[in-house]
């Protein structure tokens, strides 16, 4: 299993992007379930930490024994 | 206007007073033919508890080219912490609306926001930072404290600091949330007292029953 995701930094939520995990083990995707939109956040200027809220994130991938 | 000051040179190890933010809270971690999900809660920000001294002797464990203690007795796993949501979220009950939950509305202008922000709900500790201090307005829940892995979060403080509460504020943070914890129950006795039945009142007798 593994991750690939971007902090969620002010201008993701600003923007609504979507964020999610990326799973790339043997043909089993990992699912973010589900996915978090952004957009929720009040800018304050100046102030770019603490604006945003908590999110819950879910990933699913395959165990790859080595 | 601010209640706090801070500190905004990271120290050499996890303090307590230190705000962190993107702090990854583990909900739950299985596996199930060979598929393994991870359910975890992000929190934009959070405050560490865990008291200082406790940090410092952990700290020693991880030194590079000092000496190391001979024993792991005061090794840690865990660091306490706690959440720092938005204020004004907070005050419209909506700052956990992403986990589907709706909380209960403060007014920012009633007596209980009033007396949240001079923290006198223990339940709370309002932050206000100085202007140079980029963070909005913070409530501390001391409901929601959470342990995080001490090796997490030293992989990723460099990264994700944000500032340290200075010594006297870290202090009364952490005077108020051992209070909070240390707070004990009580039942409500009025109520208790309707809900039981009267002890001289014998029950009625199941049909049929002798004696």
């Amino acid at each position: 299993m593994s991750q690939e995701r971007q902090q969620p930094f002010k201008s993701d939520y600003a923007k609504g992007l979507s964020t999610s995990a990326v799973g790339k083990e043997e043909g089993v995707p990992a699912v973010v379930l589900p996915a978090y939109v952004g957009g929720t956040e009040t800018p304050v200027i100046g102030k770019p930490h603490g604006n945003g809220k908590p999110y819950r994130l879910r990933i699913r991938g395959k165990i790859s024994r080595e | 206007m601010s209640n706090v000051q801070v500190r905004t040179k990271r120290s050499a190890r996890v303090s307590q007073g230190d705000i962190f933010r993107d702090v990854e809270c583990i909900e739950y971690v299985v596996e199930k033919r060979g598929i393994v999900e991870v359910s975890k809660i992000i929190f934009p920000l959070i405050v560490v508890l865990t008291q200082d001294c406790d940090l410092e002797q952990d700290a020693r464990y991880r030194t590079k080219g000092g000496k190391k203690p001979g024993n792991h007795d005061k090794k840690l796993f865990a660091v306490l912490v706690a959440p720092v949501y938005n204020a004004a979220q907070v005050f419209l009950g909506q700052h956990l609306s992403d986990l589907e939950m709706t909380m209960t509305e403060i007014p920012e202008k009633g007596t209980l926001g009033k007396m949240l922000m001079q923290n006198e709900r223990p339940r709370y500790h309002y932050l206000n930072f100085p202007d140079n201090v980029p963070i909005v307005p913070g409530i501390v829940d001391f409901k929601h404290y959470f342990s995080v892995s001490v090796n997490y979060l030293e992989k990723v403080r460099r990264k994700k600091f944000v500032c340290r509460l200075s010594a006297l504020f870290r202090e009364d943070l952490s005077l108020r949330f051992a209070g909070y914890l240390a707070r004990i129950g009580l039942p409500d006795i009025a109520a208790s007292s309707r809900a039981l039945p009267n002890a001289a009142t014998p029950a009625p007798a199941a049909p049929g029953a002798q004696g």
